[in-house]
């Protein structure tokens, strides 16, 4: 049955990394030992960072401060369209609005998503640290005071 | 050279104005300062408001000392090329930020050995004067603790996205081994169906027919083509909730024709359609449904394996051999209901499974607590041996129930259900042939007997049989007689067995002279039912779809 569906025909995972720019953006590229295994997207905010990553695929969304809640709104609506088009496995985040954003749609869609809440955040999690609970399947703190039980969890920091 | 970095997006004119005091005290013209927008201008050191990655990372490269605010980018940055670097964070008083964690980040980090501090300007100044002293972390390496990595990968690889998404069904399609319109409905596959349509629709399909109907089977012949006419004609009923009957036109025995096929399945699908089911899982207990598989796209296969079918009479036994095989192979389970055949052919299967017969259990036990004769046994006289189910010739052992019943003339015997002997076959005035009675009524005739019987036949569908009836005698808490068959062995001391006519009169007379209890007998079947027996194989299904999801191969009977 399986094989006449095809169904077994064993396909890369295909993973969504988003974070802003700056230490958001430089934490979740020391992630590249998982990044290389699989097929990755890379989105943020800034387009200059095109060049450090030109073997894969890359997006530029608007930049969104939590004042600037137009910007927030183009911002939540590129992420979606991103998501449409690509359909991850897995969505990854270090952080901010852009990063919750691709995690909600992420979850939305199917895919399995991992938080790792910025190393900055000593302690008390970011805003959309908290946020993203209910839609990380892994969610994870730099700090091990701030893991609790009931998540997030504390599994290594990014140095 | 000194570069100092405040982060893209804010200003942090405190820092700068003190740096900017203090080289021009110092005359250091070596330092170089990214400031922000709107920020205030620098008057001696050279500045610009923001760098592009790269530049910045040149100039993380080519420093001596970094000052940065509390920013993470900046640290690792840093960090990774070894280089010294002093950090001063912005406070929320007097920076205008939302809340103090720099001040919480750079106590944390200079904890940890990473940083050096400075948390106002005066510190700041004090350690600028001799900066060459405040020591350096050694380089990190450029990736990640191993610890995370190995955390994510594994989520990430154990991750069902990798495998094949679960797969779900959104109702059942029944090829079944009888007919709804025309067969007692107590059948294995009706019932599992009746109780299965309590979650998902169903469709049930009338047996297709295992063999081509021949014409020198003279009455038989057309009674069966006018049943099957008369089933056909009804099309697609609804008799009861989520649950619909439907006949297909086709030929028996000739399921592999091309055309027959494309006609069968067209008809099963529009009619699942009308029901509402999309993704069905296909259920068969007739193997020549086995020819429609290909055009009937489904979620799951399920094989009732109730019975040996290739031991069916004047059937194509190659065929359907080679239909039981590949359905055993196929099928997602493989449902044994008879302990014989699951012990002999588990290993033939993807996957088998062992769930027998239910019981109405509490239809038949109120029947014989309320004691409702019927009718028409009123006139006839006790003591009553009842067979209460179809007679077909392969199955009944005809001969040997001649010689009981006209061996015992004192006693009445009753016979309730279709009858596929020839008419004349017997002429006792002590039995009452009493043809087919609505499912809901038979538990009052098993009632109103006193001994319940089971003359079978002696042969290999038989040997390997497990009659529903069984668990329905002994509901009633009637004793029974019957002859034997191997699924009896789960049944010792329940059930009485004779092997020949002169055993058979005397288990009977020995039954009526002293029956065993009847709670004795209903005891043994109480927990029986068939919700507990559909709930058996709602779980399997259940448990397969978390067994498919793992690697392929892992699965094996």
């Amino acid at each position: 049955m399986a094989d006449k569906d095809g169904l077994w025909k064993s396909s890369a995972t295909k993973i969504l990394a988003v974070s802003s720019p700056g230490g958001h953006w430089i934490q979740l590229n020391r992630l590249f030992p998982v990044f290389s295994k699989h097929e990755t997207v890379f989105v943020t905010t800034n387009p200059n960072y095109r060049p450090g990553i030109s073997l894969a695929k890359f997006y530029s969304v608007i930049e969104a401060t939590r004042k600037e809640k137009l910007n927030l709104i183009i911002q939540l609506v590129e992420i979606f369209y991103i998501l449409l088009r690509e359909r991850p496995d897995v969505v990854i985040s270090t952080g901010a609005s852009c990063g919750f954003f691709g995690l909600f749609f992420g979850k939305l869609l199917g895919a399995r998503t991992i938080w790792i809440d910025s190393i900055a955040n000593t302690q008390i999690l970011s805003l959309s640290g908290r946020l993203v609970a209910k839609f990380a399947d892994l969610w994870l703190t730099q700090w091990p005071e701030l893991s609790t039980p009931k998540g997030p969890e504390y599994k290594g920091r990014i140095i | 050279m000194i570069f100092v970095t405040v982060g893209s997006q804010l200003p942090f004119d405190r820092l700068v104005k003190a740096i900017d005091a203090w080289a021009a005290k110092n005359g250091r013209q070596d330092v170089f300062a990214q400031i922000g927008h709107n920020a205030w201008r620098p008057k001696y050191i050279k500045w610009v408001e923001t760098l592009k990655p790269e530049e910045f990372q040149e100039k993380v490269k080519t420093a001596d000392l970094i000052i940065s605010h509390a920013g993470v980018g900046t640290i690792l940055s840093s960090l990774e090329l070894g280089k010294r670097i002093l950090v001063m964070p912005r406070m929320k008083k007097l920076d205008a930020i939302r809340g103090e964690h720099q001040i919480h980040m750079t106590k944390s980090f200079s904890e940890c050995g990473l940083l050096n501090a400075a948390f106002d300007e005066k510190e700041l100044l004090s350690k600028l004067e001799d900066f060459n002293k405040i020591p350096i972390h050694e380089k990190i390496g450029p990736y990640a603790s191993a610890e995370l990595i190995d955390a994510i990968s594994d989520f990430i690889d154990s991750s069902p996205a990798a495998c094949p998404k679960a797969r779900s069904f959104d109702g059942i399609i029944c090829f079944g081994g009888e007919d709804w319109w025309y067969h007692n409905r107590g059948h294995y596959d009706m019932q599992m169906m009746r109780k299965l349509s309590q979650q998902f629709p169903v469709l049930y399909v009338n047996s297709l027919g295992m063999r081509i109907p021949k014409l020198k089977e003279g009455a038989t012949f057309f009674l069966r083509l006018n049943k099957k006419i008369r089933s056909l004609m009804r099309g697609l009923r609804i008799p009861f909730k989520n649950f619909g009957v439907l006949s297909l036109w086709n030929i028996p025995g000739l399921q592999n024709n091309p055309l027959l096929k494309m006609l069968m399945s067209h008809q099963a699908k529009r009619a699942a359609k009308k029901l509402g089911i999309r993704s069905p899982l296909v259920w068969i207990n007739c193997p020549p449904a086995v020819e429609l598989l290909d055009s009937i796209p489904h979620e799951y296969l399920v094989y009732q394996r109730t019975d040996r079918y290739e031991k069916f009479p004047d059937i194509d036994i190659e065929n359907i051999k080679s239909y039981d095989l590949k359905l055993k192979r196929e099928a997602d389970i493989t449902l044994f209901c008879s302990s014989l055949l699951f012990e002999e052919e588990s290993a033939d299967c993807k996957r088998a499974l062992f769930v027998d017969h239910g019981v109405d259990y509490q239809i038949f036990n109120d029947a014989a607590d309320r004691h409702r004769e019927p009718q028409e046994l009123k006139k006839i006289p006790h003591p009553r041996i009842g067979f209460i189910g179809g007679i077909e010739a392969f199955l009944f052992d005809s001969k040997l129930f001649l010689e009981v019943a006209g061996s015992l003339k004192d006693y009445s015997f009753i016979l309730v259900g279709d009858s596929a002997l020839p008419k004349n076959w017997c002429n006792l005035s002590n039995v009452y042939q009493l043809g087919q009675r609505p499912y809901e009524e038979v538990a009052d005739y098993m009632a109103a007997s006193d001994v319940l019987i089971m003359p079978w036949n002696k042969n290999d569908w038989i040997k390997a049989c497990n009659p529903v009836k069984l668990k329905e005698y002994l509901a009633v808490g009637k004793p029974v007689v019957s002859t034997w068959f191997y699924e009896l062995k789960r049944y010792g001391g329940f059930v009485s067995i004779a092997e020949n006519a002169h055993d058979f009169i005397m288990a009977i007379k020995k039954a009526l002279a002293s029956p065993q209890d009847p709670d004795f007998l209903r005891e043994r079947v109480k927990d029986e039912t068939w919700e507990k027996k559909a709930e058996m194989v709602i779980k399997e299904l259940e448990k397969l779809e978390i067994i498919t999801n793992p690697r392929p191969g892992s699965q094996k009977g």
